[in-house]
């Protein structure tokens, strides 16, 4: 079986420039309206007047796709989680919220997360350059038409102070797992660390690491350019791609049997297994991955990996399958069938 | 220590802990009891000060991390400064605090918020007028004709 790739977010419909390292790029921008008070003060009214005052605008400037409050139940909150588009903070909290998304899902404008606009833009493979122009100039045309809370000394006005200033956060998505079978990667997030970078898990703040994806991405946001945040994230990032390459080099001339024996345990497992739940398909993949990108395994794009990744997410595994009401074991028993027809077919048909 | 992470250095010795009320007489000098009463006076001074616009205290921002509206800026600007600079920086033993270098916003915040204001009030009117309730359409016709002489008056300015 042959997916479609527009079952899966533009910035994942293809691979990037240094795909084999880096999944997506992302920069997102905090902005608060100065005639409102913050999220942590507003009263529910006054959030939804945040909503509507910023859907006037957007509406009227941009051809993006809104949903809010009646949209955004439990499953479809997390189907857009799963698909990088909102985040964990903007699936749990409590406030009257919204979100804005364009018809190629690689923009998307969170109302009300923990600022009144989380603004984000993202890109397949290591694409900050491209994503900032982009971001820019659409901050640039709505602050034509928001009142943004502004100070000279401080900047863009956020409500945690970890954003003040430009309120821009860069973002890269790594795949590191030859730094992680070499164990060079608690290495690689100590030095990241100790110069002002974040090394977070698969969606960001406070979510754990699964797969060996980590997202990477300055932790300062004040007393520099916003050009000089991507410089700097760019650089750093580049060595640890770097750093990643020289990893697999290694597991490929060292330890050629056991990385070969554990892409294909991987590949044995996901086109075999009955039940798969959306970990172990996950972390299978990841190795699955590996596996393509060192030339072990030649019949699977990377491309079909990547909807795999998201497909077998239990949000947009229920989505895809259109079934609301399976429960837990019929969903693992039919991500397991999807993997394995997927993954089989595109074997014989060498796509 | 003080806010702003000066260090500064008082002798006390008993007698002076007792003119000065540190220490309550009969009592001898205990460096627990000192720094109890430091903190509780920190602590007294960050419940008082407070924003005038959301009316969210230091003490409550400290609490929460967070800000409530745009003009606890402001209102904490003198304590923030250090603050930011000790969250938002690894080189802390630099002397310079830490600022806003990036990107400005075009349009000044008071033409901005006039502007919304404008779209408000005319959104409101086209309901009014809808609804044919004339009484508030007229009252909003005027609100906005003063809303919109002052936005002419600040492009001139």
């Amino acid at each position: 079986m042959k997916l479609d790739k527009n079952l899966i977010p533009g910035f994942l419909r293809e691979i990037g420039k240094d795909g084999d390292v880096c999944i997506s790029s992302r920069i997102r921008l905090a902005r608060n309206l100065e005639n409102h008070l913050f999220l942590l003060k507003a009263s529910l009214k006054e959030q939804e007047e945040i909503i509507e005052e910023i859907k006037e605008v957007i509406n009227r400037l941009n051809n993006f796709q809104f949903y809010g409050e009646e949209k955004l139940d439990e499953i479809f909150l997390n189907y857009l989680l799963e698909r990088y588009l909102v985040s964990p903070d903007f699936v749990l909290n409590k406030n009257k919220k919204g979100v804005f998304i364009d018809s190629e899902e690689k923009i998307s404008i969170m109302v009300n997360e923990e600022d009144h606009l989380r603004i984000q833009i993202l890109e397949g493979g290591f694409s900050l350059d491209e994503i900032f122009v982009r971001i820019n100039e659409l901050d640039d045309k709505l602050e034509k038409e928001l009142p943004y809370a502004f100070s000279e000394k401080f900047g863009f006005l956020t409500a945690c102070p970890t954003n003040l200033g430009t309120g821009m956060r860069a973002t890269v998505m790594l795949h590191l797992p030859g730094l992680i079978l070499t164990n060079e990667m608690e290495k690689a997030i100590k030095a990241a660390r100790s110069i002002g970078f974040l090394v977070r898990g698969i969606y960001g703040e406070g979510t754990k690491t699964i797969g060996s994806y980590f997202q990477i991405g300055n932790q300062f946001t004040i007393g520099m350019k916003e050009e000089e945040i991507v410089e700097n994230t760019k650089n750093l990032i580049a060595q640890i791609v770097n750093y990643e390459r020289k990893a697999r080099d290694y597991l490929l001339k060292n330890l050629k049997n056991e990385i070969e024996d554990r892409v294909w345990r991987a590949y044995g497992i996901l086109t075999n297994a009955i039940l798969l739940n959306s970990e172990e398909a996950i972390n299978l993949l990841s190795t699955l991955r590996l596996g393509v990108c060192l030339g072990i395994i030649t019949k699977i794009s990377l491309i079909t990996i990547n909807i795999l990744n998201i497909l077998v997410k239990r949000a947009n595994l229920i989505y895809y399958l259109k079934k609301k009401d399976l429960n837990e074991e019929e969903r693992d028993y039919r991500r397991a069938l999807l993997v394995k027809k997927v993954l089989k077919k595109t074997d014989e048909t060498n796509e | 220590m003080d806010e702003k992470g000066n260090k500064r250095e008082i002798a006390i010795c008993e007698e002076c802990a007792k003119k000065r009320g540190v220490l309550e007489s009969g009592k001898t000098l205990n460096i627990e009891e000192i720094l109890k009463i430091m903190l509780k006076a920190k602590e007294k001074e960050d419940k008082e000060l407070k924003c005038p616009r959301c009316l969210l205290t230091f003490y409550e921002f400290k609490k929460y991390g967070k800000f409530g509206c745009p003009d606890c800026f402001k209102a904490f600007e003198e304590k923030l400064i250090p603050f930011i600079k000790k969250i938002q920086t690894t080189i802390r033993e630099k002397e310079e605090e830490v600022f806003h270098k990036g990107k400005k916003v075009t349009v000044g915040v008071k033409r901005s918020l006039l502007l919304s204001e404008i779209k408000r009030l005319k959104m409101e009117l086209e309901k009014a007028i809808r609804e044919e309730d004339y009484e508030q359409a007229a009252k909003i016709r005027d609100m906005l004709k003063e809303k919109e002489e002052e936005l002419k008056k600040d492009e001139i300015g």
